[in-house]
């Protein structure tokens, strides 16, 4: 009788000492509310669709595999929202990262969570960062600048300046992620794009606008795709080289557009990487097509209202050399006779990464077939362009060479 | 049926992702790809949109047949030098599992 009561006691012990040792030892790190994509499926097992459910993600400082069992016990967890106590669902261990458990169960909409193990200190849930699915605003994302300086090929000495400028102001992630399309963002952006020259033979101008864009990105064929779709309050300028007053604002409207990756066109590049066999971002033909309302008296192109359609495409012919070609349409509408009713621009741009002087010249990858992989941010250029664009729409026959970089 | 979360199926899935963001790498020559990425960096050129597109494709990859995983809604955090095999397990293994 005394000799079970002992070994009783030492059992309770035993058990009790484990739980204190357990408590200590598995202390949490942090923990963190998501809202993962999660599959639904039948009773066969196959998936019919995916839905999402919500998940506190908890790191705990350390585990053992002995500690295993009594971690997936929804029973060790405490999840109090608001103050009340939640039921937990499901727990799960990642099978990637031993020090990481998932808690499932009804989390979504309160204002503060916190989780406990085995009766230890609560730790808060971290609800802030639900990422994409969530209501959150971001600032300052999506930022690009890229500035190109570029020496004319002509007798004179001619240099003009180029610059893109896209600034997303706030981002809003949305949670459509449903069938083909997954909804990036809203976002506020600030644009700019334009050319400040040393002559008037330059093409100087420049287009800035504010505006709302929509970012849906949808796969066809296995690839993935993006578009953008915005309206925007647009000022365009144009410059007077020498005078006092640098920048004439020659118009000032609303501009309404969509922006679009044209599905397989990168298939071709995407088969050639996969032979040459380094990774590059096979690029899709993107085009883009934007009405501009007339503004002011509509006697000049700069004022009439048109259609604008522009292309580019590139081919990476190697991992550092990389040719692009675009090509603008404006069609203008209830033209003056004096002028053409339609006009276009096109381009064509050898680029090479300046990377390449860390590893081999871009034209001996092209005929060797391999490489590594192309950094893309420093290059120089010879460009070939002709026609009219906007918002000067001046007439130009130009060859140039130059260097570009974007951050 | 879901296949298993183990680390083959997973770089497998892992190269499909490479792929449907468009970056050349064959899914068939996942074996051979992976051994290079620990080299590759991923292009700042990509940096602005690709942690959203590889974010998306890990979903419509991993949650679809065969593998119907869950996914976490974490994009990536891209540095100057992570390369593709920094993101396999700085990234990927963490925001996939199995419900």
């Amino acid at each position: 009788m005394r000799k079970s009561t002992i070994l009783i006691a030492t059992v309770l012990a035993v058990q009790l000492l484990g739980a204190i040792a357990l408590s200590q030892v598995l202390e949490l790190e942090e923990a963190k509310l998501l809202q993962p994509r999660v599959p639904i499926k039948s009773d066969s097992g196959r998936v019919i669709g995916t839905t999402t459910v919500h998940v506190i993600r908890c790191r705990l400082f350390i585990a053992t595999v002995a500690d295993s069992g009594r971690i997936t016990d929804s029973s060790n967890w405490k999840v109090l929202a608001d103050g009340r106590a939640v039921a937990i669902e499901g727990v799960r261990w990642s099978e990637a990262d031993s020090l990481t458990v998932r808690l499932i169960g009804p989390f979504e909409g309160y204002d503060r969570l916190t989780v406990s193990l085995l009766g230890g200190k609560p730790v808060l849930v971290d609800i802030s960062e639900a990422a994409v699915g969530s209501r959150k605003w971001g600032f300052g994302k999506g930022t690009v600048i890229d500035l190109n300086l570029r020496r004319l090929a002509e007798q004179k000495a001619l240099f003009a300046f180029d610059y893109d400028f896209n600034v997303s102001m706030v981002e809003h992630y949305l949670s459509a992620g449903g069938g083909d399309l997954w909804f990036r963002s809203l976002s506020l952006n600030v644009t700019s794009e334009g050319t400040i020259g040393s002559d008037d033979e330059v093409r100087n101008g420049s287009e800035s606008s504010l505006g709302i864009a929509a970012h849906p990105y949808y796969f066809v064929g296995g690839l993935i795709y993006g578009a953008e779709l915005f309206v925007s309050y647009q000022v365009e300028t144009q410059m007077n080289a020498g005078e006092d007053e640098l920048f004439d604002v020659i118009n000032e409207r609303l501009k309404f557009g969509v922006e679009g990756e044209i599905p397989y066109t990168n298939v071709p590049m995407y088969k050639l990487h996969t032979v040459t066999g380094y990774t590059r971002l096979a690029m899709p033909l993107t085009l883009s097509l934007q009405y501009l309302p007339q503004a002011g008296d509509g006697d000049t192109y700069n004022d009439l209202a048109r259609f604008d359609i522009k292309a580019r495409y590139e081919l990476a012919l190697s991992p550092y050399l990389i040719l692009q070609a675009e090509w603008r349409y404006s069609r203008f509408l209830d033209v003056p006779p004096v002028l053409d009713q339609s006009v276009s621009y096109h381009s064509l741009t050898f680029a090479q990464d300046l990377d390449v002087v860390k590893s081999k010249l871009g034209f001996l990858a092209l005929m060797l077939g391999r490489g590594e992989e192309i950094q893309g941010q420093h290059f120089v250029f010879y460009r070939i362009s002709s026609g009219r664009r906007g918002p000067a729409f001046e007439d130009i026959e130009e060859q140039s060479f130059g260097f570009g970089t974007y951050f | 049926m879901a296949r298993e979360l183990n680390e083959e199926n997973r770089k497998e899935a892992y190269c499909k992702v490479l792929a449907c963001t468009a970056v050349g790498a064959a899914e068939s020559n996942c074996d051979k790809l992976f051994p290079k990425l620990v080299k590759v960096v991923v292009p700042q050129s990509l940096h602005e949109d690709y942690p959203v597109k590889l974010l998306a494709c890990a979903n419509r990859i991993c949650t679809d047949e065969p593998y119907g995983w869950s996914v976490d809604p974490q994009e990536p955090d891209l540095g100057d030098d992570t390369t593709f095999a920094d993101l396999y397990e700085s990234w990927f293994k963490k925001i996939v599992w199995q419900l």
